[in-house]
């Protein structure tokens, strides 16, 4: 499979120099950072915070799309890392963990939504401030009808394709993220693909981004 | 690299920009750095232990109190000395009736050809789910006597009467008669409305509106005697199509064609095949939302699936986000389910309409047959994901007893 482009440069990325700017991280290094977690230091909690909320943000908004209760979810991200930050032995290993854990979330979410509880998909029509430049109704109406195919797909197929053809994950980072084999993931992404565009030759918003030879069949 | 990747990663990349300019606007990090903080800090709080050790004094008292104090749930007795255990079938021949006789001394019998379960019994009453054909119901009145009887997509809540109850599944109509007392009914159309001695309810399909009828009404339509059932035929015919339908049709659109009238009349087969004279593709190109869906009914009692799929398919596909295109979604999932017999495809149509109307009028019976179409599909853990599902929305539903021996089956696996 080839290697991905990543869609990392994003517009979290203000986000996170706000956020930094205001005062300084006051544990550098990842392993001062966890062991100062683990002790429950509030100053730790806000440097934890502000390194990677944008990050998580950018990982649950890809998987879930826009979504009315994506601030929660990106809470619970924290809440439940924190609650579990004990089990992290090898410091280094932060970010993708904290990476995981946020992709198992919206897992969850997902699973949740599906019994109907929460997820009020947000109306795209009713966004006040979408961007003039990327606010064509065709290319509105490709996200809201990617999102509907996703929504139609396994959760699991759904979560690797978002990660990997949205995200930009490279298929080792994606076997860390959902705890499966680098073997597994392949075979999940390849899978969660072809099962995309089957459903999403059906929308002519996305059709038109199918490749002639897809079109033809090749998928 | 591989053309589908190429679309995908193209497709990808588009998304990404849009849903990060969507989503920078609408989430505030440093609101969310504060609720964190605020999180934490509540965590860190000492009397915690304290509370959980008094709940878990209480839930100890709890427990003992409800298996010392609890009143004993009642037993029945199907036919003369037979035990009935809840949840079982029971199943009347199509050559005589079954009685079941309840230990407060209800008595409901079952009509030749009809089939029910009791899917939950205590002390105050019993959970009675009709799945087709007649009951007469004979429910002996206490101040706490709690009895539900399930019909199709409708509840009757039951407090002391009696009343003659009938359900076809496939033509989905339901007609219930009060002989004595009253009962409220809720459903589709019907939100808690009491149905009083000598009243009448017609239901002439889910998706047509519920007829009430008064005691005039009733006892003219059920040949002037208050004992013998009111039987489905005897009752007014079901509206023309342009009443049946009136606000349906689109605004605009050409007037009532045959099929119309007659699948409004109950001429299934012969709707269906009228429309085909006319051309089903054109039909399903300038049908209105209500006749699309009178032609999927149309085909669906009469037996023809594919056409029924059609037509509910052109429904979603020209009307999509409708509260019928959802309907649609739940009849496709019963016509995969119950006439191609594939219960893959069923879970997924069930699926659909629960995540476009998790409300809806039909959630509970989706819901429901969204466990048996993943069980039967043998994919146990979805099933089981289903049975739990079901259990907190509709723990007392007439699928519940399904949903616990789906639960239980896993355990017995794991």
């Amino acid at each position: 499979m080839s290697p991905p482009t990543v869609n990392r440069s994003n517009r979290f990325a203000h986000a996170r120099v706000r956020l930094v700017s205001s005062e300084r991280p006051r544990h550098a290094d990842d392993s001062a950072l966890v062991e100062a977690l683990k002790q429950g230091d509030p100053v730790a909690l806000a440097d934890w915070y502000d390194r990677f909320a944008p990050d998580v943000l950018r990982v649950l908004s890809r998987i879930l799309g826009p979504d009315l209760d994506l601030a929660d979810i990106h809470h619970d991200v924290f809440v439940r890392a924190l609650s579990s930050i004990r089990t992290l032995n090898d410091p280094s290993a932060l970010r993708p963990w904290l990476i995981s854990v946020a992709v198992h979330t919206a897992r969850t979410a997902i699973l949740r939504r599906n019994r109907g509880r929460w997820l009020r998909f947000l109306s795209f029509g009713l966004v006040p401030d979408m961007p003039a430049p990327v606010a064509t109704r065709e290319s509105v109406e490709a996200v809201r009808d990617v999102y509907r195919v996703l929504r139609a797909l396994p959760t699991d197929d759904r979560v690797v394709f978002a990660l990997r053809f949205i995200d930009g994950m490279e298929l080792q980072e994606i076997a860390d993220a959902c705890g499966v084999s680098l073997a597994t993931a392949k075979r999940r992404v390849a899978r969660a693909r072809d099962r995309f565009w089957t459903r999403a030759r059906r929308y002519p918003a996305l059709a038109e981004w199918l490749d002639e030879e897809v079109r033809d069949g090749d998928s | 690299m591989g053309t589908a990747d190429r679309s995908s990663r193209n497709l990808g990349k588009h998304v990404a920009q849009q849903v990060d300019a969507l989503v920078s606007n609408s989430v505030d990090l440093a609101s969310g750095r504060a609720r964190l903080v605020d999180a934490a800090a509540s965590r860190r709080s000492p009397r915690l232990p304290r509370i959980l050790a008094l709940a878990a004094a209480l839930a100890v008292l709890s427990v003992v109190a409800f298996f010392t104090l609890r009143p004993k749930p009642m037993t029945f007795e199907i036919g003369a000395s037979s035990a009935g255990g809840v949840g079982s079938w029971i199943a009347a021949p199509p050559d005589r009736d079954v009685s079941v006789q309840f230990s407060d001394g209800s008595r409901i019998g079952l009509e030749p050809g009809a089939r029910a379960r009791v899917v939950e019994l205590d002390s105050r009453g019993a959970h009675l789910v009709l799945e087709r054909g007649s009951v007469d119901a004979n429910v002996v009145h206490r101040s706490s006597t709690r009895w539900l009887v399930s019909v199709g997509p409708y509840n009757v809540r039951v407090t002391g009467t009696r009343f003659h109850a009938t359900w076809d599944p496939i033509k989905e109509q339901f007609t219930l008669q009060m002989i004595d007392g009253s009962v409220v009914v809720s459903g589709p159309g019907v939100k808690e409305r009491p149905v009083s001695n000598g009243e009448a309810l017609v239901v002439q399909g889910t998706d047509q509106p519920p007829r009430f009828l008064d005691r005039n009404a009733a006892s003219s339509a059920s040949m002037g005697s208050s004992e013998p059932p009111l039987a489905i035929s005897a009752l007014p015919l079901a509206p023309s199509a342009s009443a049946a339908h009136e606000g349906m049709t689109d605004a605009g659109a050409p007037s009532a064609p045959a099929w119309n009238e007659l699948a409004a009349s109950g001429q299934h087969r012969e709707a269906v095949e009228a429309a085909e004279r006319e051309g089903y593709d054109s039909v399903l190109a300038s049908a209105g939302e209500g006749d699309l869906m009178l032609l999927g009914d149309a085909a669906r009692f009469s037996g023809r699936a594919a056409r029924s799929i059609q037509a509910y398919q052109a429904v979603r596909r020209r009307f999509p986000g409708s509260e019928r295109a959802a309907h649609a979604a739940f009849l496709m999932g019963k016509v995969n389910a119950d006439l191609f017999r594939n219960p893959g495809m069923a879970a997924r149509f069930f699926d659909t309409y629960l995540a476009e109307q998790p409300g809806g009028a039909f959630a509970r019976e989706a819901s429901g047959r969204l466990i048996e179409a993943r069980r039967n599909s043998g994919d146990s853990a979805a099933a089981r994901n289903a049975a739990r599902r079901y259990l907190r929305l509709y723990p007392q539903g007439p699928h519940a007893a399904l949903a616990r021996t789906v639960l239980k089956e896993g355990d017995d696996d794991e």
